[in-house]
């Protein structure tokens, strides 16, 4: 059998010394190749600090992360592991240097000492893969929000990273770049067998993954597919998160005698789900 | 009489340039006083540049802002007073906390008020308490807060100044499920108890659709719709041309319509959405 790509053991962290809160306790979890994986938890619930543990930005303070048999505790095996996996943060602004598109896709090969020819083809597949190559002469501040996101997206890829992770890269975006950047994430992990780690606060984008990871106070709250962590309406709400509003609705219906599937996540199902109902 | 009337506003970025662009056009609409009205657009509407005339801060090409009926880029007008009386919070407001302490931070619109200490006092603890934010908190350095904290100091710290309007720039985003509720609530809880008038920018129809009871739809600087949450949700699908995102409750409604069943088409969430199925599906009520 393969082994886990992602293996966490017993991974503790806390922020500093005399910190007497842990930030993560005893988790232990494994992400195969290719999974697609979302990270729920409310503010504060130590998603964003796990998500750091992935390309070695944090390190446990006991317990130990393994990254395609990368310890990421081992300081000589750091630049391997950036290059394994690729981050990408909320706000887009801070993550683009350049004055041209394409100048700051390169940024990350040029400084990996990549061959300028192979630099060419990987800013050009880069783009592509996030349907930013109309883009690639233009100047990155005068793009629309979901737009630079797919830039910072492209960057990240032109490293050759076998994993993506994601922390909240929709948060600071309008409906119309959140779909955007959606339907590029989706596409680097279907199409492309991208290992991704997308940490979100929508239940709508959780629902689009292979696997959801809850996170409360530092733990694996619940884990599982979407279907089976979102049929946890009640335990989702006492964490202060919640379910998808089509879920929710089709849980509400079903609790009232329709015969509605209660595990129903996706807008299509719904409508499918309802009209069937209506009719019999 | 409203308490805020925008006439005719027009205002150009980059004026005179080739980068000029036509942010607000020509953009008419009244705010009655006491009155929590939604503003939505998909980014680069205008939304925050709109806001940002409503207390002076940016000047309009042509047309005006009235507050309490007076013109207030008339000449001779004191803009100062305007930005007391019209309390702007920003988009992501907890990047302008500076000060060493959050009740020093939450007391500084009032000081530059010319307020007493007192008075100072005494609106810095119950703004802090409309925000829910707790006593011992006061002493603590802002950044050592979280972000939903942060968020709710640079609230208090606006209304701390008690202005007659508060106009926040997209007050919950980027806060996870309960820190959205939470803010949203705490404003509703806060106009409900002062009876200021309330102006919210918002991507979010359903955000919209749950607290205002006016909203107004920009698109590309023109004022596209303006009504009540329900004249605005009957007209659901030019909403949807123009970039903003439906409730996904409301689309599945009004897929259902378009099958031929008779419901409502102004439902925006889960529970009223159930309702009406259930009351279709013959007489069976929640």
């Amino acid at each position: 059998m393969q082994s886990p790509f992602i293996k966490c053991q017993n991974v503790c962290f806390r922020y500093g010394e005399e910190d007497l809160r842990l930030a993560l306790k005893n988790v232990n979890f494994e992400i195969e190749k290719g999974q697609f994986v979302a990270i729920l938890g409310h503010n504060g619930s130590g998603k964003s600090t796990l998500a750091k543990h992935f390309n070695g930005v944090l390190t446990p303070s006991s317990g130990k992360i393994t990254v395609n048999g990368i310890d990421t505790a081992d300081e000589e095996k750091v630049f391997e592991l950036r290059r394994t996996v690729g981050m990408v943060f909320q706000n887009p602004d801070n993550q683009i240097v350049a004055t041209i598109v394409e100048e700051d896709v390169a940024f990350a090969p040029e400084n990996l000492g990549v061959e300028p020819t192979e630099i060419r083809k990987r800013v050009d597949d880069a783009l592509e893969a996030v349907s930013m190559s109309k883009y690639k002469k233009h100047q990155p501040h005068k793009l629309s929000g979901g737009q630079k996101q797919r830039v910072a997206i492209a960057g990240v890829l032109a490293m050759g990273p076998e994993c993506i992770v994601l922390d909240e890269p929709t948060a600071m975006l309008d409906p119309k770049g959140r779909e955007q950047v959606m339907s590029t994430i989706v596409k680097l992990a279907r199409e492309q067998g991208k290992t991704v780690v997308l940490i979100t606060h929508f239940m709508e984008e959780a629902a689009l993954c292979d696997r959801v990871i809850v996170m409360n106070d530092g733990e694996v709250y619940l884990d599982g597919t979407p279907k089976e962590v979102f049929k946890e309406r009640q335990k989702l709400k006492e964490v202060g998160l919640s379910v998808p509003a089509v879920t929710e609705l089709c849980a509400i219906l079903n609790e009232n005698g329709l015969d509605i599937a209660p595990d129903i996540i996706s807008e299509e199902e719904c409508l499918r789900e309802i009209s069937r109902a209506l009719k019999g | 009489m409203s308490i805020i009337k925008v006439s005719d506003l027009t205002y150009r970025y980059s004026k005179g340039t080739p980068f000029e662009k036509v942010a607000l056009n020509k953009i008419s609409f009244d705010i009655e006083k006491g009155e929590f009205i939604a503003i939505i657009g998909h980014t680069g509407s205008g939304k925050s540049t709109l806001v940002s005339h409503l207390n002076g801060l940016v000047t309009p090409e042509s047309g005006s802002v009235f507050l309490d009926g007076e013109d207030i880029f008339k000449k001779g007008y004191n803009l100062r007073n305007v930005r007391f009386r019209v309390g702007l919070v920003f988009q992501y407001p907890e990047y302008q906390l500076f000060e060493e302490t959050v009740y020093k931070d939450i007391a500084f619109g009032p000081k530059n008020m010319g307020l007493s200490e007192d008075e100072i006092k005494e609106r810095v603890l119950s703004a802090a308490k409309a925000l829910e934010i707790r006593p011992e908190l006061l002493n603590k350095s802002p950044f050592e807060l979280s972000g939903g904290q942060k968020r709710r100091v640079a609230i208090a710290g606006v209304i701390a100044m008690r202005p007659e309007v508060l106009v926040l720039d997209e007050p919950a985003a980027g806060l996870d499920p309960a820190g959205r509720d939470r803010v949203m609530r705490l404003i509703t809880e806060y106009r409900n108890k002062t009876g200021s008038t309330v102006v919210i920018v918002s991507h979010s129809m359903e955000t919209a659709a749950r607290y205002a009871d006016k909203i107004v739809v920009l698109n590309d600087g023109e004022l596209f719709m303006c009504g009540t949450p329900d004249e605005v949700f009957s007209r659901a699908e030019e909403i949807e041309k123009i970039g903003l995102d439906l409730p996904p409750v409301t689309k599945l409604i009004h897929s259902l319509i378009k099958e031929g069943y008779d419901l409502p088409d102004n439902i925006y969430t889960a529970q009223k959405a159930a309702e009406a199925l259930l009351t279709l599906k013959g007489g069976m009520t929640l």
